[in-house]
């Protein structure tokens, strides 16, 4: 983006964060068709960005250490009946490691579900009416959920272990080419329609 | 090892600015060692509601690597910016070296809630994050050293005003637009 077109972005931007949020279309409007895009975009982010940045650098870092200090004490516990291997990442709502199922031998991705979300008695109703639907659902794309768990005061999912990349990693930066991408849209598809069938219907 | 005096970290400061290797490698033992003793605070605090506490810790821990209320200088405000520098050189390069999120797999298959979707965790991620700042950089070179004189440097908006030469309005319409910029940016584009 140039100088000029960046400082209209910003004119903008200043300007809609004087009004109240359900008047900000209006400054929205005023963009033009290329600019209109970034300013959602920006104006979507100041919204969602929270404490984000907030606090400094070193108190950052030092709760990413603290952190990953206790996600590697996890590693080899026992958690219900399953041993914790390795920590496979962490999701938008909680941590994920990899487990071995100690009475069926077979590997599996544990999800443990954060501490203020278990403490909240609705989302975690919704949480296993979700998890319960899913479960009913057999299609080869559709992730295996084999079990809802307790173990002290932490709840987990444990689900089928898929080693991969996300569809957002497999097309960011890199074209795919045609038929790879209808491949990809028939068997989204597919397993759509059998959810639906089954009367669920994704949220996004 | 004692701790460095305040006039000492400042002649490491100036020594660094100067390109001296050996003055940075005795800074970065100073950030470490409060790095864990802060990492440390947070293991032993299991349950939440201790911000007052933890905000007085990352305060001290300012004040004692960049001494700036002790600093005599004629130019305060390139020992903010020289601050500011130093601690985002070292503290990326310690995020770095964590080799946080070995693998970056997660589950390529379609699922109903975003509970079971699994990425390393970025935008939380100092290194994502410098990355994203060096854009803003090539964009708006004022907007990035905003944020790294308050992110990285621990800055208030006034200091921040000071060292940059512009008022604290200006500060804080550059941080808005600078926030929302590398939130979307690490959040949201690939």
């Amino acid at each position: 983006m140039n100088p000029e077109r960046w400082q209209e972005l910003e004119e903008l931007f200043q300007e809609a964060l004087t009004q109240p949020r359900e008047k900000r279309a209006r400054i929205v409007e005023k963009a033009d068709e290329d600019l209109r895009p970034h300013l959602e975009a920006l104006l979507a982010a100041h919204e969602q960005a929270g404490t984000f940045i907030e606090s400094p650098a070193i108190d950052v870092e030092a709760r990413n250490m603290a952190n990953q200090k206790e996600h590697e004490d996890m590693i080899g516990r026992v958690v219900g009946h399953y041993r914790i291997l390795e920590q496979l990442g962490a999701g938008g709502m909680g941590e994920v490691y990899l487990a071995q199922d100690l009475s069926l031998g077979r590997q599996v991705a544990l999800k443990f579900l954060p501490s203020d979300f278990t403490s909240d008695e609705e989302r975690l109703r919704r949480f296993e009416q979700e998890a319960r639907a899913a479960s009913s659902l057999n299609h080869p794309n559709i992730l295996t959920i084999y079990e809802i768990g307790e173990s002290d005061s932490s709840r987990y999912i444990a689900s089928e272990f898929i080693e991969g990349v996300t569809l957002r990693e497999r097309i960011s930066g890199k074209s795919i080419n045609i038929g790879e991408a209808i491949d990809i849209a028939i068997q989204v598809s597919d397993a759509l329609i059998s959810a639906h069938s089954k009367g669920i219907v994704p949220r996004y | 090892m004692p701790s460095p005096s305040p006039h000492q970290v400042t002649q490491l400061l100036l020594d660094w600015s100067n390109g001296s290797q050996a003055a940075l490698n005795e800074l970065i033992p100073l950030v470490d060692r409060e790095l864990h003793r802060l990492a440390h605070h947070y293991m032993r605090q299991e349950r939440p509601g201790h911000t007052l506490q933890t905000t007085a810790l990352v305060n001290e821990v300012y004040l004692k690597l960049v001494d700036q209320k002790h600093v005599h200088w004629k130019n305060r405000a390139h020992f903010f910016a020289l601050s500011a520098q130093l601690m985002r050189r070292i503290l990326v390069d310690h995020a770095r070296k964590r080799s946080y999120a070995k693998r970056g797999g997660g589950a390529n298959k379609i699922t109903f809630d975003e509970v079971m979707v699994v990425s390393p965790g970025r935008g939380k991620d100092l290194v994502a994050l410098n990355d994203a700042l060096e854009r803003l950089a090539a964009i708006d070179g004022r907007k990035s050293r905003v944020v790294e004189l308050r992110f990285f440097g621990g800055l208030s908006v006034e200091e921040t005003g000071e060292v940059l030469g512009v008022s604290p309005l200006t500060v804080k319409r550059d941080w808005s637009m600078a926030k929302a910029w590398l939130y979307n940016s690490l959040n949201n584009e690939s």
